[in-house]
């Protein structure tokens, strides 16, 4: 089982993450799930309606579409991220590659932990925003 | 409930029964002051010509735009600092004691006095004058304001009538010295009438806000000279606003020169002279308030502001033309009536509607701006030109010209701006940078009228919304023929501002067509449905009302409680024993619409209803809609016995908003139960985070003393909070004050704990090489402290100093421009505390990591430590963060030294420190976890 440090750590290379402070990533932290699961178990499937984001602590994953591998989640890195902030069904379906160790953010409970938290919602507009400048060239 | 007489008369004067009252005091407040300053006015100009003459006119009028700029900066500062309410007591017993001293020293004919008089009675009448608005501000909100104070402004109008006659035959009766101790009389009966206001029970809002003062609204905002002057040459229509202001001005005090140096030939003695002002006053109020009356608003309607603007430079051009042609007393006598009883009728209502399209922050600055610099440099202009005028011995007819002149020009750009106004209406209304709720009044001329009726075609439903909260207070027949189309728009928004609308002025005919609204989906076209079929008198209103309370429909019972709620002061009579326990009963599918209306019914009814008792039931539903109508009810209620249950509520995001306008409500009185919870640790973190924000919108000294009380918190989320509910209030309520004792200790405390973050920061054991990737975490942990610290240093010099000045230069540290920084410091360097400055500066400039360690061990006497002595300090601190990661540290580095340290916090109230500590003391000392474990 991670501490809430170790799961800091994890969550500190999720880009949409990258402008909050580490104690915000603590509170992110603290609703995130582990969740492990077996080789070749299905995490999500194409056209499900999004409700969670992931982030690999052990194993890969695989996220493909109509049987075409699109890319491989290895360790520290997070897929299905705008589950958070968008209920438009998968447009993926993410498989394990191997046995997997797994973070796990539901959006409902990081909805009500921004609620709480608008700290947290700031640092996530200013990493948005940051993308967008940088997607656009500015 | 007034009588059918008292309804007569408030519906002729288109007063409400709530205003009443107050607008009739502060209407009496008007009388008295202008009446006393017409009085004045008469007795230092009469005195004046007669000791000193007529010749010396000009040199006064450049000593009073000397003098009023000295008080007037004088006057800003006392002014910020005190209530209202002792603003204008202390005004009014300087005032009187003054008017004693004046009516003494005049028996001794010193000159100095006469220009000393004369001074002071021009910036009495610009004070009091505009201590009266101030109070109107305070006392009435931008839409009541809408309804009253035309009402308010005649007062003044009839003051000018009282004190005019008081002059003609008080000169004669007291002799013109005596009228002063009139004035003292009048000064006196203000502090009646404003004592008055102050114990009538007005809304609580204008209550608190004149024992307190709510400076920030009503208030122009700071803004440096050539910024404004930048914004007014930035718009053509400020320009020409402000050109046309200028010229008034000047002509103005032309005219006052004329008249003055002919009555001062056409009498003989003081007494005569002073009455003769005095009847001269009394015509020119007469006629303003006719024209008031009867005139003005037609005319707007009729024609226009281009056209309201113009009546006064015409009937000047048209008596400056008389008065060049013959010159006599009678033909300068009407110029000044022309000018009295226009400028203070139609056009002070066209200019005032030449504003309208100025965004509302705009126009606070550049109407400060324009009352105190357009208006003293217009004196001291026309003062300097009389100067060249008498040195020259231009003849009266000949100054006659030269105010044609400026007449013709002032024509020019009467007759110019009514395009750019337009203009900038019409982008108004685009951009809606006029706000509704701050407009304070009504668009009564034609062709705003005109473009605002347009924008209800738009196909953009905010637009229309817009368009329809800006005709609220303007309704009229034109307004109306458009209003029924809305009642099909797809917005709901639309449908009830519209319906609300057509029931101020309800048209049988339409009647059909709203009953079909009472089955709308949205419950505030339900409640304007219900409202605009329930008219008629009293007795039929709660006939009407209670057959739809009867309703077997939820929707139409529930539009019927809001209707009540939103419209009738009372409603005991309808919400009774029966009818909420008949709600409290329905079980089965309607269960929930039954109770969701019965919890809005509780709002109608007073706390000490014994069918108050099922209020905290209701809020306990497991419905929402349910208990946010059960917390509104209570919020209205404002009962003690359900403050625990809503402050509870604060913890549910789909409630919290709800839950903080209800507890907003209830006011200072419940302060204390909130500091109780903020500081409690037992209580949810999600409740205690929500109080620093609702105390800081209570925004009384009590709340602001709770804040302070409770900056000390060992959660950095929840203190920042606290001091940031802090600096809103610091920024909202200027009067509330803070001990600078207790801000300069938190200030040095919060200067230590950032060195002593920084030194850590520094020290070997930590930001050498790191061991584990959790070493980077707690640097950047540290970092993000030091930040924080920073933040909070300038937050709490915030409420000592300026909150923009600190703001500007905690940004201005934050800059990557060099000279920004200098800057930022140099500012610094002169504005704080000599023992202040010496701690905090040699912190922020950019020395280098050497002599900041230097610099902060010299401060505050810390040593580096060791990398066990740093985890320790922080194992042992307040901050549960910092302590959370040394212990991780403690634990995957395996130092053992630590472990009685962390195993005494694996009881910790903070579950990240309590969870890490199990973790890292099973990995220390596994038995001694094992044991903790059980």
């Amino acid at each position: 089982m991670l501490t809430i440090v170790d799961k800091v750590l994890f969550l500190q290379a999720v880009e949409i993450f990258n402008r909050a402070t580490s104690e915000e990533l603590a509170l992110i932290g603290s609703i995130a799930k582990e969740v492990e699961k077996p080789k070749g178990a299905t995490l999500f499937s194409e056209d499900e309606s999004a409700d969670a984001m992931y982030l690999v602590v052990k194993g890969r994953v695989s996220l493909h579409k109509d049987g075409q591998e699109i890319m491989v989640a290895r360790e520290k890195e997070a897929f299905g991220t705008w589950a958070l902030f968008d209920t438009e069904p998968r447009i993926m379906t993410a498989s394990a590659l191997e046995e997997v160790h797994l973070l796990k953010i539901e959006q409902d409970e990081f909805y009500d932990l921004l609620s709480d938290h608008v700290e947290i919602t700031q640092s996530i507009f200013k990493a948005l925003v940051q993308k967008v400048r940088r997607l656009v060239g500015g | 409930m007034s009588s059918l007489p008292q309804q007569w008369i408030l519906r002729l004067l288109k007063l409400r029964e709530e205003d009443a009252v107050r607008a009739l005091l502060l209407s009496s407040y008007f009388l008295l002051i202008i009446a006393c300053y017409i009085t004045t006015k008469s007795v230092r100009d009469s005195l004046f010509l007669k000791h000193i003459g007529p010749e010396q006119l000009p040199y006064v009028y450049i000593l009073i735009a000397l003098v009023a700029s000295v008080v007037s900066s004088l006057y800003t500062k006392v002014s910020s600092r005190i209530s209202i309410r002792q603003l204008i007591n202390t005004s009014s017993l300087i005032a009187i004691v003054h008017l004693f001293v004046f009516w003494w020293l005049l028996q001794f004919n010193w000159s100095w006095m006469f220009y000393a008089l004369y001074v002071w009675v021009s910036i009495f009448g610009a004070i009091m004058s505009s201590q009266g608005w101030l109070l109107a501000h305070y006392v009435f909100n931008p839409r009541e304001a809408k309804r009253v104070f035309a009402f308010i402004g005649a007062g003044g109008i009839l003051g000018s009538i009282l004190g005019g006659y008081l002059t003609q035959f008080g000169a004669r009766w007291f002799g013109t010295e005596g009228l002063l101790l009139c004035c003292m009389a009048f000064v006196g009966a203000t502090l009646l009438v404003l004592h008055g206001i102050t114990k009538e029970e007005f809304n609580g809002e204008a209550e608190e806000n004149l024992t307190r003062g709510k400076r920030a609204k009503v208030e122009p905002e700071a803004g440096t000279t050539w910024h404004v002057v930048g914004m007014i040459r930035s718009s053509r229509h400020l320009t020409m606003l402000t050109a046309i202001l200028g010229i008034t001005v000047i002509v103005e005090s032309f005219i006052d020169f004329e008249l003055k140096v002919l009555s001062d030939q056409a009498f003989e003695t003081t007494d005569d002279l002073t009455a003769f002002f005095g009847i001269l006053f009394a015509y020119w109020g007469i006629l303003a308030l006719f024209f008031q009356l009867f005139f003005t608003s037609r005319i707007l309607q009729r024609f226009g502001v281009g056209i309201s603007i113009l009546f006064l430079p015409v009937a000047l051009f048209g008596g400056s033309m008389i008065l060049a042609l013959a010159p006599s007393l009678m033909s300068v006598a009407f110029l000044k009536i022309s000018d009295g009883s226009f400028r203070y009728s139609i056009h002070k209502s066209g200019m005032e509607l030449l504003y309208l399209p100025v965004p509302m922050k705009l126009k606070t600055q550049v109407k400060s701006f324009i009352d105190m610099m357009v208006d003293r440099s217009g004196r001291g202009v026309a003062g300097i030109i009389l100067l060249f005028a008498s040195a020259w011995a231009l003849s009266i007819e000949q100054l006659s010209m030269i105010v044609c002149g400026l007449l013709t020009l002032w024509l020019f750009l009467a007759i110019s701006i009514k395009r750019e106004y337009l203009n900038s209406f019409r982008v108004a209304l685009e951009k809606k940078s006029i706000d509704p709720d701050l407009l304070s009044i009504s668009i009564s001329d034609s062709a705003s009228l005109e473009a605002v009726i347009n924008v209800l075609n738009s196909p953009d439903e905010r637009q229309v919304v817009y368009a329809l909260e800006l005709l609220k207070d303007t309704i009229n027949v034109s307004v109306l023929n458009h209003l029924p189309p809305l009642l099909d728009h797809s917005s709901p928004r639309v449908r009830s501002l519209a319906l609300e609308l057509l029931a101020s002025e309800p048209n049988p005919t339409l009647e059909v067509r709203v009953q079909g609204l009472l089955t709308d989906s949205d419950l505030p076209v339900r409640t304007e449905a219900v409202h605009f079929l329930c008219q008629g008198s009293e007795s039929l209103v709660l006939d009407k009302i209670q057959g739809y309370l009867n309703s077997e429909d939820y929707a139409v019972l529930g539009a019927a409680i809001q209707c009540l709620a939103k419209y009738q002061s009372t409603a005991e009579a309808l919400i009774n024993e029966r009818f909420v326990t008949n709600l409290m009963t329905v079980e089965g599918p309607q269960r929930q619409a039954a109770r969701a209306s019965a919890a809005s019914a509780l709002g109608l009814l007073t706390a000490l209803s014994p069918l108050q008792r099922y209020l905290p039931v209701l809020l306990q539903e497991p419905s929402t809609e349910v208990v946010r109508n059960a917390i509104q009810s209570a919020g209205r209620v404002r009962s003690r016995e359900v403050l625990p249950l809503l402050i509870l509520r604060l913890a549910d995001r789909r409630l919290r908003s709800d839950a903080r306008k209800a507890l907003v409500e209830y006011g200072a009185k419940i302060t204390g139960i909130l500091y109780d919870y903020l500081n409690n640790c037992t209580a949810p973190m999600a409740v205690r985070a929500n109080i620093p924000k609702l105390l800081s919108e209570i925004g009384s000294q009590e709340a602001a003393d709770a804040l302070m009380h409770s900056i000390d918190q060992t959660d950095q989320f929840l203190g920042y909070r606290v001091i940031k509910a802090l600096n809103r209030t610091r920024i909202q309520h200027a009067e509330i004050s803070f001990s600078e004792r207790t801000l300069d200790s938190l200030v040095v405390e919060e200067i230590r704990d950032y060195c002593r973050l920084g030194l850590m920061l520094q020290s070997e054991g930590l930001c050498g090489k790191p061991k584990h990737e959790g070493f980077s975490l707690l640097n950047q942990a540290l970092r993000e402290r030091m930040d924080k610290k920073l933040e909070r240093i300038f937050r709490l010099l915030g409420l000592r100093y300026s909150s923009q000045d600190m703001a500007s230069a905690y940004n201005g540290i934050h800059s990557r421009k060099s000279h920004v920084r200098a800057g930022a410091i140099e500012f610094l360097d002169n504005l704080l505390l000599p023992d202040l400055k010496q701690l905090l500066l040699p912190l922020l400039e950019d020395v280098g990591v050497d002599a900041f360690v230097q610099k902060a061990n010299q401060l505050v006497g810390f040593q580096p430590k060791s990398q066990t002595l740093n985890l320790r300090e922080l194992i042992k601190g307040r901050d549960p963060w910092l302590k959370t990661i040394a212990i991780y540290l403690a634990g995957r580095l395996r130092i053992k030294e630590l472990a009685d340290n962390v195993k005494a916090c694996v009881h910790a109230e903070d579950p990240f420190v309590g969870q890490t500590a199990l973790w890292s003391l099973e990995r220390l000392n596994p038995s001694q976890a094992g044991g903790m474990k059980g």
